[in-house]
């Protein structure tokens, strides 16, 4: 133990004063994860402002009343207004550049007072799904409002009309009296309708906040990327075997009191330690840079522990049957990125066509990223760790056989 | 002298059809400066992996300080080697790299630490014991292998060309080593391709080919096997199998090898070197220059095994 020990601890040395090639390979996950991260997840769950042209024809008071309801605080978070003439407007919208271009009428405002109908023009940008039926609806929303309180309050309307068109010093007070009297009782009886309203939402939230995994998309491909590539870092370390024993090192080692299980329970034991090590350094740094709720850390620290193991001892056993570290090198990587095409790093497991699914049960990625995709949700994966235990046993067995025989002849 | 330290009887291994090591003995005592020579392909290497127990399926036995060397794991605490390649880790320094490799034997770490920084002073590396190896020239990587080799104080030591592709200087540093290592009592298996080499060091000397043992004894009395002759190389633009064919009818001259280019001859007596020359002139067979030396280790080794060491 004590031997084994020491090369796990001269293995660490080493590492941390060559540490380039392993942290490329750990950077790069993270790169890649952040990448694919920023394209596909909406940096806030806000909708983006949404550009309206508008030609006012009328310039009269229902059209500014109309602009002026753009410009209120809540709308304004919303809407990007724009005054265009019609030409500029038709370019502008043709080209793209707005949701939806609004024509108000002209005599707009004329034909509201004498509550004769009119229409708004509502040119929607075609090239957009949602944004020009937001403000379609709003349009819609706003004509009803109108004709509403145009039809409420016709009698006063025609009124005020008619004292519009007649000289002031001919204007009665006694005549307006019983409009205003009219006008005054209508809205009261509006305002005990609306202030406050006859029917009001009650909110009401029961039980405490839970993130939903999957809600933050980092979280979703960190797993499937670390795995790739905690693939090739174990690899290399497992390729010690194969280095030392060309090398000389090896027969050095042998002409020690060391035996050859130990040397490769050594190898195994230490690229599995070090896998760990690495892969902790993943987990921290999705915290950190994508904050990422892992879940149970105690569950994704075993399960770690059990994958790193699968990998080391996968790696030792294929180092068993390649005769140098050009040829580990040759077919070892092609290994890992079939892993991973079928095992769902690259590409989630079921957007793969159908027939490929089962495969993916033979990849220790598919294991993995459904693993950690539980204990995100806060459930031990108890058949996938139960998988890779199993199998990862089974692997060492065959491994620490044939790489005692490939060292003692 | 004693009983020897190492005791090799019989050892036959096989890979498949080939045999590496047929019926091989030979036995080493305490503080002999033993150089090992063979061709490749002699069966050097198989017989190190024995020795490491790295190779086990052979039949014989190998007996260390009197026991048998594979019963007892600790046995290997009193051997040691420096292998052929740079066997150390070269992203380490020259320190680090003697504290690992001393710690897979059964040293105290305080015993070890003591035992790295004499060595370290020893091959002269003591101001360069924290610089990476990587950045060390051939020299002085071959002395660090070395002090790796000695870093437990091994009671034998075997050396697998320790000098190879190293300038003169660092030569002599090592071999001036192995030479006091020696002297201190360490035996040393010594393989080279170097002759000369093992002619400086080597208190005994045997020599091998094809899994077996050719001869075993000192310089002096290897040098007996070629007898009182003086040794003739001849040189010139000729093949093998033309000037082998004219060689045959002479009968003075006892021929050692026969390569293209060039032949070795031993003769009782070079009065006769003139009738030699003759012959070849007559047959047309070009030679270009001619050497008469006393006899000595190359001849031995022409003579037994018909090829030089390097083939």
């Amino acid at each position: 133990m004590r031997r084994i020990l020491l090369i796990f601890k001269n293995d660490v040395k080493r590492r941390l004063k060559s540490p380039y090639a392993v942290l490329v390979l750990l950077l790069i996950p993270i790169a890649m994860t952040g990448i694919i991260g920023a394209i596909f997840s909406p940096s806030e769950n806000k909708l983006p402002k949404i550009n309206v042209l508008v030609v006012d024809k009328d310039k009269n008071i229902a059209s500014k009343f109309l602009l002026g309801a753009f410009d209120s605080p809540q709308l304004k978070e919303m809407f990007q207004v724009s005054i265009v003439d019609e030409t500029e407007g038709k370019r502008l919208i043709s080209k793209g550049n707005a949701s939806a271009l609004i024509v108000i009428p002209e005599k707009f405002s004329d034909r509201l007072i004498k509550a004769e109908k009119s229409e708004f023009l509502l040119i929607k940008n075609p090239s957009q799904q949602f944004l020009p039926n937001i403000v379609e609806e709003f349009m819609t929303t706003f004509s009803v409002i109108i004709s509403g309180i145009v039809q409420v309050f016709e009698p006063e309307i025609k009124a005020v009309d008619r004292l519009l068109n007649i000289p002031l010093e001919q204007v009665s007070i006694a005549a307006m009296t019983p409009f205003l009297e009219q006008s005054k009782s209508k809205i009261v009886t509006l305002k005990n309708y609306l202030s406050p309203l006859l029917i009001q939402l009650k909110e009401e939230v029961t039980g405490k906040k839970k993130e939903e995994p999957g809600l933050n998309i980092f979280s979703v491909v960190l797993p499937g990327m670390s795995i790739m590539f905690l693939l090739f870092i174990i690899e290399i370390f497992l390729r010690d075997i194969l280095a030392e024993r060309e090398d000389g090192k090896l027969q050095r080692m042998m002409f020690a009191p060391l035996r050859a299980m130990e040397f490769v329970f050594a190898r195994i034991i230490s690229g599995w330690m070090m896998g760990i090590c690495v892969y902790l350094v993943t987990i921290l740094l999705g915290i950190l840079l994508f904050d990422i709720s892992w879940g149970n850390y105690l569950y994704l620290f075993l399960f770690t522990a059990v994958t790193c193991f699968w990998i080391a001892s996968f790696f030792a056993l294929l180092n068993s049957f390649f005769r140098n570290r050009n040829q580990a090198g040759a077919f070892s990587a092609p290994i890992i990125l079939v892993f991973s095409a079928f095992g769902g790093s690259i590409l989630p497991v079921n957007q793969l066509p159908e027939a490929f699914h089962w495969i993916s049960l033979i990849t220790l990625n598919q294991w993995f990223i459904r693993g950690v995709d539980q204990i995100r949700s806060g459930i031990f994966p108890s058949i996938s760790f139960g998988v890779l235990l199993l199998s990862g046993m089974l692997l060492f067995l065959f491994a620490s056989q044939f790489l005692k025989k490939r060292i003692t002849v | 002298m004693g009983k020897p330290i190492l005791d090799i009887k019989k050892i036959t291994k096989s890979y498949g059809e080939i045999t590496a090591l047929n019926n091989f003995s030979f036995s080493l005592k305490k503080g002999e400066v033993l150089g090992l020579l063979g061709p490749n392909g002699a069966g050097k290497t198989t017989l190190i992996s024995i020795l490491s127990g790295t190779v086990k399926d052979f039949s014989g036995t190998v007996t260390f300080k009197e026991k048998n060397l594979f019963s007892d794991r600790k046995l290997k605490n009193h051997m040691g080697i420096v292998p052929q390649d740079m066997a150390f880790y070269e992203d380490l320094n020259a320190f680090d790299n003697l504290m690992f490799w001393g710690g897979l034997y059964d040293i105290s770490r305080a015993e070890l630490k003591k035992r790295a920084l004499e060595l370290l002073d020893l091959v002269e590396l003591s101001a360069r014991a924290k610089e990476p190896i990587k950045n060390f020239s051939g020299g002085m990587k071959r002395r660090l292998n070395v002090a790796i080799g000695l870093i437990h104080k091994p009671e034998l030591l075997l050396l697998d060309e320790p000098t190879v592709g190293i300038d003169v200087q660092a030569k002599v540093s090592i071999l001036d080593i192995i030479k006091n290592v020696g002297v201190k009592g360490t035996s040393v298996i010594f393989t080279t391709h170097q002759l000369a080499e093992v002619e400086e060091i080597c208190s005994r000397i045997v020599i091998m080919d094809k899994g077996t043992l050719l001869a075993d004894g000192t310089l002096d009395q290897l040098i007996k096997i070629v007898g009182e002759k003086e040794i003739v190389d001849v040189e010139g633009d000729f093949s093998a199998a033309d000037i082998s064919e004219i060689l045959k009818k002479i009968d003075f001259a006892e021929i050692l090898s026969v390569n293209d280019n060039l032949v070795n001859l031993a003769f009782d007596n070079t009065d006769k070197i003139p009738s030699m020359m003759e012959l070849l002139f007559k047959n047309n067979i070009p030679v270009s220059d001619l050497k008469i030396k006393s006899p000595n280790l190359e001849a031995v080794f022409l003579k037994l095994t018909g090829r030089s060491l390097r083939d």
